[in-house]
């Protein structure tokens, strides 16, 4: 019984992270088609454009997890689904480390770094 | 022959006999006769006797074939039946609720369909434990949108250096 419930638990701690690079600007009107999920929470933002600048994917749960991203950001993830650390770096700088409980389905938006034209958001979702 | 008086002939030799014939009397004969036609005094050897079944033994003979027959028309159920059936088939799958993967296993000895993931109640919105910003910035701005069921962490006036 107890193996069956902590096999039950991590599984629901189990599940594939999706990682987007997003950049925002108001340079151009339009949503990049791969953001078509997101996109009435991009629309809430005062942009007008938002093109993917890279993706990828993290299992979960993480362990000291990295990716590597466009424009010299890098990602790391460790933890499971419930309490999962986020650390956002750029060029080796640490700018944001966070700690969040991620719902399936229900994105996370960390946003508001800043390029010449717009603003660099990171879009986490747990499929 | 014809012509011949056998009615004389007859009463003559019923009153003086014959010694070359060995003539019974009339009424002797009919009786003997009678007598062997009723059977008694048959010489033949008697029909062996007829055996008779008693009741209780009939009423046990038409038991036991009652019982035989209905034992030969009732199915005897097989140890095999999973086996000998046919395997179960998913054709459609539909689940309600937000779930992950759904798997499917079908073997001889059953059908498993396993929806991972599955939930039953709305887990809420995501939640931010902590946070620390380490690059200048002048606010940060969490908000959970129920419209989109995102969250959104936003750095205001960062700079990079």
């Amino acid at each position: 019984m107890s193996l069956a419930l902590v096999f039950g638990a991590s599984l629901a701690n189990a599940g594939i992270m999706s990682v987007r690079l997003v950049h925002a600007t108001d340079a151009e009107v339009g949503i990049d088609p791969g953001l078509s999920d997101i996109a009435a929470i991009l629309s809430s933002l005062r942009f007008e454009s938002f093109s993917l600048l890279g993706s990828d994917t993290v299992q979960l749960p993480a362990e000291d997890a990295r990716i590597r991203m466009a424009q010299g950001y890098t990602l790391t993830c460790n933890g499971t689904q419930d309490d999962l650390a986020i650390e956002m770096n750029h060029n080796g700088r640490a700018l944001l480390k966070t700690t969040a409980t991620l719902r399936r389905g229900k994105p996370l938006i960390l946003g508001g770094f800043p390029t010449r034209e717009g603003k660099i958001i990171l879009v986490l979702k747990v499929e | 022959m014809k012509n011949m008086p056998w009615r004389k002939i007859e009463e003559t030799l019923r009153e003086a006999g014959s010694d070359d014939v060995p003539v019974r009397d009339s009424d002797a004969f009919w009786e003997a006769f009678k007598a062997r036609a009723a059977g008694e005094t048959r010489n033949e050897p008697s029909p062996a006797p007829v055996v008779r079944f008693p009741a209780w033994l009939k009423a046990a003979a038409c038991f036991a074939v009652i019982v035989t027959g209905a034992a030969l028309l009732i199915p005897t159920p097989s140890n095999n039946s999973i086996v000998d059936a046919e395997l179960s088939e998913i054709t459609a799958i539909e689940v309600a609720a937000a779930h992950g993967e759904i798997t499917t296993d079908e073997s001889a000895e059953g059908t498993i369909v396993w929806v991972h993931g599955l939930e039953l109640e709305d887990a809420g919105p995501n939640q931010i434990k902590a946070f620390d910003v380490a690059a200048d910035h002048s606010a940060v701005t969490i908000m959970n949108d129920e419209s989109t069921n995102s969250t959104i962490l936003w750095i205001h006036g960062m700079e990079l250096k």
